[in-house]
């Protein structure tokens, strides 16, 4: 007796329903690569701005999913997450930056070109991480840190946002530690499916869905010819890239 | 489609509701009111009145006529009725034909073709005495002298050449010419009293919290935005009135960002604000009275990624409860050279609109393009900004730093690897907070581009941010 026939779906049904269910990234990369067109790369991703970059990433950050910059101090973190968000506001789209400790400088973030109007700022108070030997500036601290999650999981539950910043850079490892593991997952379902990339900038990878990026910077070398060396890894391709980018000078 | 309910001189009266003149006005835009909320009156006689989105209810041109006659004989009115797609030819067609009279979009100019002059000349003179049409610049016509010229009707009159018309009787003469083709020379402008939107509640035992609040507010949001869906209209401030059992009156307002009306996202927004700045007593009275504008019509794009008004202002509403209000908005440059100045603005994005559609810009508008960074610039570096700077001892060598020091955790300090500056600024001398500082960039040898300031009236070092 032969087994009862079960349904087929051909590559081209399945490949559609994924797509309509914006699920279509978790495709296995074959050995031909389609080259996708910008339009198809500005629908699925977030480009940086940086060339080098959005080429190593396939294009750019990827929406609906969440992504994480590392790296240390004057590695250029935040120039590339203003580069990416220059450009989403260029083409209409709304970026929000969640900024716990109020360290944002619009100043030197016009140079970049930046649409004000289509940005974001959610400021917590103007604690320095450094001063947490003070028990109640811990405290403040980590309710600056509640505040901020909070404020980016309700950012991203009302949508419509193309980019969305958590930064997390000067906050310690400590108080990180102390957010339920459950944090970032949830943040991660809130985005699954959306127009709306996430990233979470770190002095050390922090967290990222499985089809999500994480770009490990390292330091330039010196504040007249600084550059991002940035180490890209890609789970869902099993790929590490190493991109060097210089920048340009500082708008003082 | 505009509808005109004219009142006729010789009618009748019917002694049981419509006794007097004044009494028939009343009624009259009462009839009209029961069909429209935009209407216009023109006079005591003449009433137009906006019938747009009445079909989907009544049905065609010719069945929304038939109600109004029907209505109009019921409260005892005798009128002419005229339907058309401009006012100016509802009016005169109401003014000149007895009972029901429907003109087909894009007939006016025909069916007013074999009116008399006259009926020009009464239209003109009921608008001025109704203060709808301003003094005349040049000379009004007489009807008597386009009947010279051999001007008969109203036909006669549209098929002259503008340009000749224009020289003979200048813009009043043109203005005629416009109205003999059934034209409008402005919109509908409604008229009447604005009904006012507001709600309250007395309660039987005081609320102390914002939980029983919530069901109170559900219970005054509901009706008041069902009447502004029927009156097509959006609300733009709401203001909460408590009355307190300490018998003071607690007020808060609060201003939307656009006209809206859904009943759930103005009780969050009243619950939120009353989160921020809570009652300082239990609650008596509820009340709740909102400012309307006219309805918002939106057109969506295909792919534009929307931010809808109401989830953008409960989603501020919602992050200004949780940071403070002065924390969220859009950054701004202010016009100032003092280090780190910007200011906060209210976070209000205009509508996407896709880079590549250049139709849907303004002439003047600056391309979105055009304040992008080039394709293949480098990315700026950007400012960490301490706002609170952290006291520094700086170590100068050949009027250089050459070693930064702190005591402030989290920062170790080192030689000064390279440096750029000093740049100096100063300013605000006329006030109390002035500044007078130099700073510099400087690469320490622990990897780390910090950006340093020596304030030169106490001389003192700051680290102010460092580079990223």
């Amino acid at each position: 007796m032969s087994p009862a026939a079960a349904p087929s779906l051909s590559r081209e049904d399945l490949e559609s329903l994924l797509r309509l269910r914006k699920l279509d990234h978790t495709l296995a990369i074959s050995g031909l690569e389609i080259e996708p067109s910008s339009h198809d790369v500005i629908r699925t991703m977030v480009p940086t701005g940086i060339p080098d970059l959005d080429a190593r990433l396939r294009g750019g950050i990827p929406r609906g999913q969440l992504s994480e910059l590392a790296g240390p101090r004057s590695s250029g973190r935040m120039a590339m997450v203003v580069s990416a968000m220059a450009g989403a506001t260029a083409r209409g789209e709304a970026v929000a930056l969640v900024d716990p400790l109020d360290m944002f400088d619009p100043v030197s973030a016009a140079a970049s070109g930046i649409d004000f109007s289509r940005m974001l700022w959610v400021r917590g108070e103007a604690t320095s991480s450094s001063r947490v030997s003070l028990s109640c500036e811990y405290g403040t601290l980590q309710k600056s840190l509640d505040r901020a999650v909070k404020a980016a999981n309700l950012i991203l539950q009302a949508g419509g946002f193309g980019l969305v910043v958590l930064d997390l850079a000067e906050i310690g490892t400590q108080a990180l530690s102390r957010l339920p593991f459950t944090t970032w997952l949830r943040l991660h379902r809130v985005i699954e499916g959306s127009d709306t990339a996430c990233v979470l900038i770190g002095s050390a990878p922090i967290a990222r869905s499985a089809g999500g990026v994480t770009i490990q910077l390292a330091s330039g070398s010196g504040p007249q010819a600084p550059g991002i060396t940035a180490h890209v890894i890609q789970t869902r391709t099993m790929e590490t890239r190493d991109v060097c980018v210089p920048l340009s000078a500082a708008a003082c | 489609m505009f509808a005109c309910l004219y009142l006729p001189r010789r009618a009748k009266p019917e002694p049981l509701r419509a006794e007097g003149r004044g009494q028939r006005a009343e009624a009259l835009v009462r009839l009209a009111r029961d069909f429209s909320p935009r209407i216009e009156t023109h006079g005591d006689r003449v009433v137009t009145l906006d019938i747009g989105g009445l079909g989907r209810l009544l049905g065609d041109a010719r069945a929304i006529g038939e109600q109004l006659r029907r209505n109009a004989a019921d409260s005892g009115l005798r009128v002419n009725i005229a339907i058309a797609s401009t006012t100016t030819a509802a009016i005169l067609l109401a003014q000149s034909r007895a009972g029901l009279t429907v003109v087909p979009e894009g007939a006016e100019a025909a069916t007013l073709a074999p009116l008399p002059l006259s009926a020009l000349s009464e239209f003109d003179s009921r608008l001025r005495a109704s203060g709808s049409r301003p003094k005349a610049q040049s000379p009004e016509p007489k009807v008597d002298q386009l009947t010279r010229w051999g001007l008969r009707t109203l036909g006669d009159l549209a098929a002259l050449p503008s340009a000749d018309l224009s020289e003979r009787l200048g813009q009043e003469g043109l203005m005629w010419q416009r109205w003999a083709r059934g034209e409008d020379a402005r919109p509908l402008v409604a008229t009447g009293e604005e009904e006012g939107f507001e709600e309250s509640i007395e309660l039987e035992w005081p609320i102390d919290g914002l939980e029983p609040l919530s069901f109170v507010f559900a219970r005054l949001f509901d009706p008041l935005c069902e009447r502004l869906e029927q009156r097509d209209r959006g609300a733009v401030a709401l203001q909460i009135s408590l009355k307190l059992v300490t018998r003071d009156v607690y007020a808060r307002s609060v201003q939307l960002p656009a006209p809206m009306r859904d009943a759930r996202v103005l009780r969050t927004l009243a619950l939120l604000d009353l989160e921020t700045h809570p009652p300082p007593a239990a609650i008596d009275r509820v009340t709740v009275r909102v400012d309307v504008t006219e309805g918002r019509v939106l057109q969506f794009g295909l792919f534009a990624r929307a931010l809808p008004a109401e989830k953008l202002a409960t989603l501020l509403a919602r992050l200004g409860a949780l940071m403070g209000g002065d924390r969220v908005g859009a950054p701004a440059l202010v016009d100032s050279y003092r280090p780190g100045a910007f200011a906060m603005t209210d976070f209000a994005p205009e509508p996407a609109q896709l880079a590549s559609d250049s139709r849907l810009r303004t002439p003047g508008q600056t391309r979105p393009e055009a304040q992008s960074p080039k394709p293949g610039a480098h990315p700026a570096q950007i400012i960490r900004r301490f706002r609170r700077p952290i006291p520094a001892r700086v170590t100068m060598q050949q009027g250089k730093p050459a070693r930064v020091t702190t005591d402030r955790r989290g920062f170790s300090g080192g030689a000064v690897e390279r440096c750029d500056g000093p740049w100096r600024s100063s300013g605000d001398w006329w006030l109390i907070t002035p500044w007078n500082c130099d700073e510099w960039d400087v690469r320490l040898n622990d990897g780390v581009a910090y950006r340093i300031s020596h304030a030169r009236n106490d001389n003192t070092w700051f680290i102010d941010g460092f580079l990223d």
